[in-house]
């Protein structure tokens, strides 16, 4: 087994790199191509060996034309196999966002002049998606399982059809060149901790209300300032309640990683992950405070890419 | 897994007809538990694909596979190798209906339903065989089709298999003709049926009604000329013992000599007619084969007798060809001896007495065996005998029984009688059953003899002159010998009424007759060319194309006709020379605009951001860079089939105006 996957990791993906080279779009033709005869299509030539014995046994012409027949039609079925797979074209595609802990959403562009039947694709040891018909461009969803946090090169990816017969299989291994950036899973985050934006020096003040407008009541949570307690409704016996308040559009916030209370590092990324959604779903400006490193405040759809960006990044033996 | 193909109802729809299919072609072989089984399954799977039914459980499986071994090995001896290996075949077929869990099982089942055409085949090898198999081919092909692309409507399923089926032919004639056709391997079981006309034994007083069948029996074609029809004597089978009411084949005749080159014939009568003839006989399971007068064969697996037939050295399952020459009217070549003589003299003692008191008082009027002969034939033609194939049964003394009291019958009942009387006449005689007269087919050139034509006449020994036939059929029927037994059975007596179905019993019917035979004809050329296909023909067929054969030349031959249809495929499959696609132009022209730019592009950086970039720091080719920036994109960004070639003359034009600013 070792020698195997020795031999996979070096001499193979060396020699499939060298003959299909990773490139953002690849379209499928003689060099890239592999067919062999399926299982079935084994079973199905002893089967038109038996049929030409027992015809010549019998010295039956029918029976040995019926297993000549099915010989050619195995030789014919080859290169329509082959022909299914020829001239399909896949492209990369990078849209689409992945959390860790989440199946990852990876798709890539098909694209066939003529049609193709019963395409299967996938990543080595991950689960089949089959397209039973492209017709033109369309896009295809990957199967990708769950990762943790980071950026990851994926895998080449298997093409492969049996189409017409089953009698062959032609597949190909190809590298798209994909890279993946797995954000934090976000956990929702009930305290807002955020930081009100600082002077030119950049110094911090943490903020145990956040904005000016009062929002509303919710129920404590362990760890949440007694200042925001909403004393007047404990002693009504209402229960432990929190003041709520809401930031107006406009007024940037920091996230900032010391000020959030989790019990480890991981957990406290995923918060920041949860509030950077919250945040660039209302379209608030935010910038984001870690230990190292700090992103500006902006908002919009390229801040929050950004700033989940960094949150993937940040190394794991960060303090 | 790609499991949707089981919910499709087109596909169950296929597995159902494929197996009915099958089972009707083997219905004669398989056994009627067979059937019960398969129903059903047939119907388990379909209720429970309309989710009328629940899953067989553990239990129900394992029993019914249990209950079919047991039938099967219970079954086994009495129905003999080969029709319990169909039965088995067709029981996993059935089974496989219950055991549909992936896409595997849906092959295997396409698999056996190949393999069971072609089992199928050995049990008839005729056109009407050969198209059902097509059949059940093109909707095996579709069901796997449908399991690989359930996408495909079935029309379009249908089509394609149909092509695949096509497109494979030339493939398959060139290896039907090309591959050395090898003698049986192993000895495999026999398959017991037959329709024939013929029985190595016959009891004509035990028949009340002879079955009448249009099969074919064999053809022939003449080299050279014809024979007059009441020639037309198939000698197949001699039979010499008589036991009072049954004929049969003495031992002797078992034994076979090795048949006399061909040439002696015409040493030994230079001066008479002889006739050479091809045979195509059809499977009879039985060794006898045919041939007029005293045929000489010197095909391989034709033995002679030394009663003067031909036969087979293995039992004729699939249609046989073998060339004959025979002279006319030559019977004998070497005198009769003593054992044989006394073997064609044998009577059982003690019966028909009253005949043999005729046949005494006969014998004291006519002394020379010529005579009574003609005597015995004239009391046939004048008393009131009558030709029937549905004649009364005859009594304990059948002779007596048959010659003075019934006086009708059909052929055999006159050629045992006649023999019988010979026999007591002390003049030896035998009885000869095979066939007689046969149809032309002009526009072929050939004869057809179907087993309506079987017939059984008589030889009687005639120092001087040698074995010489006589027929006293004849003299009550002539027209049976001149014109064959339609005509003679004429409107009075229901000609084939067996068979409903039979076209010859409608042949009265210009219309039907004409269809009836152009299918004669197209059978005839179909066991003529395809089933007789062999050796020698592969042969014939190799020198006619190459002139003189040797291993080169095959050599050769095979590679030009696997080059050819190498092609063919290709061009059918849509494999055409490839040239380069628009986008992998483009993408080559856009790396040599790099490689002019001299500015590196960093991987993953698109072609879009990479040219806006450039352009930025040379302003002075900005409006050229845009220009190739936009073809560019028009290229890449389109679906293939959208590209047209004016797009690329026109990035073309592009890339040479900014060549031209650097």
């Amino acid at each position: 087994m070792n020698i195997w996957s020795r031999f996979k990791q070096k001499t193979w993906s060396k020699w499939l790199d060298k003959r299909i080279p990773p490139a953002a779009k690849v379209k499928l033709h003689r060099h890239n191509i592999f067919i062999l005869p399926s299982r079935f299509g084994a079973y199905y030539c002893l089967g038109a060996i038996a049929l030409f014995l027992l015809g010549t046994n019998y010295q039956n012409n029918l029976i040995i034309l019926l297993s000549m027949l099915l010989i050619s039609i195995f030789a014919s079925t080859m290169l329509l196999c082959y022909q299914n797979l020829a001239g399909l074209s896949l492209q990369a595609n990078n849209q689409g966002e992945s959390f860790a802990e989440q199946p990852l959403k990876v798709s890539c562009l098909l694209d066939a002049e003529k049609p193709k039947y019963g395409i299967e694709l996938n990543y080595e040891n991950e689960e089949h998606t089959v397209i039973q018909q492209v017709a033109g461009q369309q896009y295809c969803a990957l199967r990708l399982g769950a990762k943790a946090r980071g950026q990851y090169q994926l895998d080449r990816i298997t093409v492969a059809s049996v189409f017409p017969l089953g009698l062959f299989r032609a597949w190909s291994h190809i590298d798209l060149n994909q890279q993946v950036i797995v954000y934090p899973n976000p956990l929702s985050y009930k305290q807002v901790a955020l930081i009100a934006a600082n002077d030119e020096q950049g110094k911090r003040h943490a903020l145990t209300q956040t904005g000016d407008h009062f929002s509303g009541l919710d129920s404590y949570h362990l760890g949440e300032s007694l200042k925001r307690v909403a004393w007047k409704q404990v002693a009504q016996g209402k229960g432990m309640l929190t003041k709520q308040f809401e930031q107006t559009i406009g007024e940037p916030n920091w996230l900032d990683y010391d000020q959030i209370v989790a019990k480890d590092k991981e957990e406290k990324l995923s918060y920041l992950s949860y509030l950077t959604i919250e945040l660039s779903k209302k379209n608030q400006p935010f910038g984001l405070v870690l230990p190292h490193s700090r992103v500006a405040v902006n908002r919009g759809e390229t801040q929050r890419q950004r700033v989940l960006t960094t949150l993937a990044l940040v190394r794991a033996d960060h303090e | 897994m790609n499991k949707s193909w089981l919910a499709n109802q087109y596909s169950i729809v296929l597995m159902i007809f494929i197996h009915s299919f099958s089972l009707l072609l083997l219905w004669q072989e398989a056994a009627w538990w067979v059937a019960i089984i398969s129903i059903g399954t047939i119907s388990w799977r379909w209720l429970y694909f309309k989710g009328q039914v629940l899953k067989v459980n553990r239990w129900w499986h394992f029993s019914i596979v249990l209950s079919c071994i047991i039938l099967l090995t219970i079954t086994g001896p009495s129905h003999g190798l080969l029709l319990t290996m169909v039965n088995l075949l067709l029981v996993g077929f059935a089974l496989k209906f219950i055991e549909l869990y992936q896409q595997r099982d849906a092959f295997i089942l396409a698999l056996i339903s190949i393999l069971t055409a072609g089992v199928a085949l050995v049990f008839g090898s005729e056109i009407k065989h050969a198209i059902f198999n097509l059949i059940l081919l093109i909707a095996t092909l579709c069901l796997l089709i449908n399991i690989c692309a359930p996408a495909l409507k079935w029309r379009q399923q249908l089509t394609l298999s149909t092509k695949i089926f096509s497109v494979s032919l030339p493939l398959t004639a060139v290896l039907f003709l090309l591959m050395p056709q090898l003698s049986p391997l192993w000895q495999m079981p026999s398959i017991k049926q037959a329709t024939t006309g013929l029985s190595d034994n016959m009891s004509p007083g035990d028949i009340a009604s002879l079955t009448q069948s249009s099969e074919l029996a064999f053809s022939v074609t003449f080299d050279g000329e014809r024979p007059l029809p009441q020639e037309l004597y198939w000698r197949a089978l001699v039979m010499e013992s008589f036991d009072g009411r049954r004929w049969s084949q003495s031992p002797v005749s078992k034994l076979w000599q090795r048949s006399l080159a061909n040439n002696t014939l015409t040493e030994i009568s230079p001066t008479m007619k002889s006739f050479n003839y091809q045979i195509i006989a059809k499977p009879s399971n039985q060794q006898w084969l045919f041939g007029l007068a005293l045929p000489l064969s010197n095909d391989n697996g034709v033995r002679q007798s030394f009663d003067g037939t031909l036969f087979a050295t293995k039992p004729v399952v699939t249609p046989m060809q073998y060339t004959v020459s025979s002279v006319q009217g030559l019977m004998t070549l070497a005198p009769i001896n003593n054992r044989s003589r006394l073997r064609n003299l044998a009577l059982p003692e003690q019966t028909n007495l009253k005949t043999q008191q005729w046949v005494a008082e006969l014998r004291q009027r006519h002394e020379h065996p010529q005579a009574l002969i003609n005597a015995v034939l004239a009391y046939f033609r004048q008393q009131p005998f009558y030709y029937t194939l549905t004649p009364k049964l005859l009594g304990q003394d059948s002779i007596d029984d048959f010659l003075f009291n019934t006086r009708e019958g059909f052929c055999a009942h006159y050629a045992s009688a006649f023999s019988f009387v010979m026999r007591s006449a002390g003049i030896p005689s035998r009885v000869v059953a095979g066939y007689q007269g046969g149809e032309w087919n002009d526009e072929v050139g050939y004869l057809n003899v179907y087993q309506y034509d079987a017939h059984a006449w008589n030889e009687v020994w005639l120092d001087g002159q040698g074995w010489v036939r006589v027929d006293p059929t004849a003299q009550v029927s002539p027209e049976r010998v001149t014109q064959g037994l339609v005509s003679t059975l004429g409107a009075e007596q229901d000609f084939l009424s067996g068979s409903v179905l039979s076209l010859a019993r409608y042949q009265h019917s210009p219309w039907v007759n004409q269809l009836r035979v152009s299918l004669a004809n197209i059978e005839y050329l179909w066991s003529r060319w395809l089933l007789g296909y062999d050796k020698e023909a592969q042969n014939d067929l190799l020198e006619y194309l190459l002139g003189e054969v040797n291993a080169t030349k095959i050599m050769v031959l095979i590679l030009i006709c696997l080059c050819v249809i190498a092609l063919w495929l290709a061009w059918f499959s849509g494999f055409r020379l490839q040239r380069k696609t628009y986008q992998q132009k483009s993408d080559e022209l856009f790396n040599t605009v790099v490689a002019k730019l001299g500015v590196k592009r960093p991987t993953h950086l698109p072609a879009y951001s990479y040219l806006q970039q450039v352009a930025q720091q040379r302003p002075h080719i900005k409006r050229e860079i845009a220009l190739f920036s936009c073809c560019f994109n028009q290229i890449q960004y389109q679906q293939c089939a959208e590209i047209t070639r004016q797009d690329w003359l026109k990035l073309k034009q592009a890339a040479k105006e900014l060549f031209d600013k650097i």
